[in-house]
């Protein structure tokens, strides 16, 4: 489950098969498909309530009884670009550095910075302290500054900008490496295309990065909210 | 007009001389220079005489001078020129503490003899167009600034605390708070910042990231380090993304370059093309001292982001924010 608009479904090794509901899986059910639904509120619920082997957004982790076979994936941890960043940081071993991570996003949503924080402390070690600093909301805008010390020595702003518009911006400065990402300068397809590219990804991405719902999984979300929600607001 | 220069042991001193060559009517009058070896050296180039003597040096009939000393001898520098009653353009920061910045001020005003602080970045064409768009209220209301400024370590002084009064913070904030406070005519109200030594082990700091916030309620968040190696295309960056309620824009002050591909140490390469910041800086101040008009940055403006970037590293010392 996740926006539909996301899942390249192009490049999957699953057969994938787009649905409107679980009604709809279980009228047509074939083995060995991966159906993809929208992660409406409504939808979220209802396959969570089935017995059904199910991969939901972390955004919507929250209203999932995870008693039931639930998996969940976090979206920046799907993207291809941020898998590519984590095996180089695994493999050239920074362990102090400065990070720089910016989201424009279309709404505001402190879901999406829990899950953000999560996948960059599964990556660079527990969040040692956060400061937060959010600007006034005008005409629907928002900025929020996040200053995050990571244990394993990396300092980080991560940033997010409600706008009318989605991009991601992520740089590592370490000793003597630079990793510079630009969601709008590594647009495949430039034109005036609507490629959801590179933030997009594949059902196999989601189902290869999901983590088993558990209790542990969400004590950290929620002590990460926690965290964030304990800021100033200018 | 004749102009003396103080001191080349900042780098900013060459582009600054070269900058006085290029201007119709104006004079390198003589350089003061306590390094034998590298006085002598730019006296020869700039075909003048170079002075070991500060006092000497003084005595010389000049308009003004222009000090690029290591930052520690910024206070003792300007003072001495304001006395002999030269006008005075800082290489920044103004100073290494609050107290002598206020000293040099109030004796500059004492004197009556202008004290500019070298903000290049003020004379950046693409900085400029953006302050052009925020007073012609293009943005609507501004609600945050994200900046940053990284480089090279340059060595040298600069890594002597006792010299440099402070790393890539003390370095790299100042130029972008004068920025921001320019654009907002505002000043910073609290800063949260983390700093700390990475990339060079080096004792004095080489990092850091500093969250802002101004009195009319703008946020800022700002990377100030000497993060660039020398086998990175560029130098470093100045950039700053203005989030206002009608657009946001983000400008680069170093985007107009060529990429330059070869088989050399750096296999890319940007030539920036755009125009000479260092120059526009010294243009103006050539024009503020033949008019005797008022500098366009202050002591004040070199000492309020002076004060910012000390703040920096008193919060992260303390790890809280620092109300200023």
């Amino acid at each position: 489950m996740g926006n539909l608009e996301k899942i390249d479904t192009r490049k999957t090794v699953n057969h994938t098969i787009i649905v409107n509901s679980l009604e709809d899986v279980k009228k047509d059910r074939e083995e060995n498909v991966v159906y993809l639904l929208e992660a409406t509120e409504d939808i979220v619920q209802d396959v969570a309530n089935s017995s059904e082997k199910v991969y939901i957004p972390s955004t919507s982790l929250t209203s999932v009884d995870t008693k039931t076979e639930t998996y969940v994936y976090f979206e920046l941890e799907s993207y291809p670009f941020f898998q590519n960043f984590k095996k180089l940081v695994n493999q050239q071993k920074q362990t102090k550095g400065v990070l720089r991570f910016r989201r424009v996003m279309l709404e505001e949503n402190s879901s999406i910075m829990a899950s953000d924080l999560y996948v960059l402390s599964s990556t660079f070690g527990a969040v040692e302290s956060v400061h937060v600093k959010q600007s006034k909301r005008q005409a629907g805008l928002r900025h929020t500054i996040l200053l995050v010390y990571f244990g394993s020595g990396i300092m980080s702003h991560i940033e997010y900008t409600v706008a009318n518009e989605e991009r991601i911006e992520l740089e590592l400065s370490g000793i003597k490496s630079i990793v510079e990402f630009n969601s709008d300068h590594m647009k495949p397809i430039q034109a005036q295309s609507k490629t959801r590219l590179p933030l997009s990804y594949t059902a196999d991405e989601i189902i290869a990065s999901s983590r088993k719902v558990d209790g542990k999984l969400i004590k950290q979300l929620q002590e990460i909210r926690q965290l964030i929600e304990g800021g100033d607001s200018a | 007009m004749k102009i003396g220069m103080m001191s080349f042991a900042h780098m900013h001193a060459n582009s600054y001389a070269d900058s006085l060559m290029q201007i119709p009517g104006v004079d390198i009058a003589a350089i003061f220079d306590e390094d034998q070896e590298r006085g002598r050296e730019v006296a020869s180039k700039y075909n003048t005489t170079h002075y070991n003597e500060q006092s000497e040096f003084l005595k010389l009939d000049m308009d003004a001078v222009i000090i690029c000393s290591e930052n520690s001898r910024h206070k003792e520098m300007v003072i001495n020129a304001a006395n002999a009653k030269k006008h005075i353009l800082c290489e920044k920061p103004i100073a290494t503490n609050v107290e002598d910045a206020q000293e040099m001020i109030q004796v500059c005003e004492e004197n009556e003899v202008i004290l500019q602080v070298a903000y290049p970045v003020r004379f950046s064409s693409p900085i400029q167009q953006l302050k052009e768009m925020v007073d012609q209220g293009e943005f609507g209301e501004i609600l945050a600034f994200h900046t940053t400024n990284r480089g090279q370590n340059p060595g040298g002084w600069f890594i002597d605390k006792e010299q440099s009064g402070g790393g890539a913070v003390l370095d790299h904030t100042v130029h972008m708070v004068d920025i921001m406070r320019w654009l907002l005519n505002e000043e910073v109200i609290e800063v949260h910042a983390r700093v700390d030594s990475y990339f060079h082990q080096v004792e004095i700091d080489d990092a850091g990231l500093l969250t802002l916030e101004f009195s009319n309620g703008v946020i800022a968040s700002h990377d100030a380090s000497w993060s660039r190696f020398t086998e990175y295309p560029m130098w470093g960056d100045v950039t700053i993304e203005v989030i206002g309620t009608k657009q946001t824009v983000k400008v680069d002050a170093f985007a107009e370059h060529l990429r330059v591909f070869s088989s050399n140490s750096k296999s890319l390469e940007y030539q920036f093309f755009g125009n000479d910041m260092d120059f526009g800086l010294i243009l103006d101040f050539i024009e503020c001292v033949k008019e005797g008009r008022a500098p366009s940055i202050t002591g004040i403006d070199g000492l309020k982001s002076m004060e910012v970037a000390l703040t920096a590293y008193q919060s992260s010392k303390l790890n809280k924010s620092i109300k200023l």
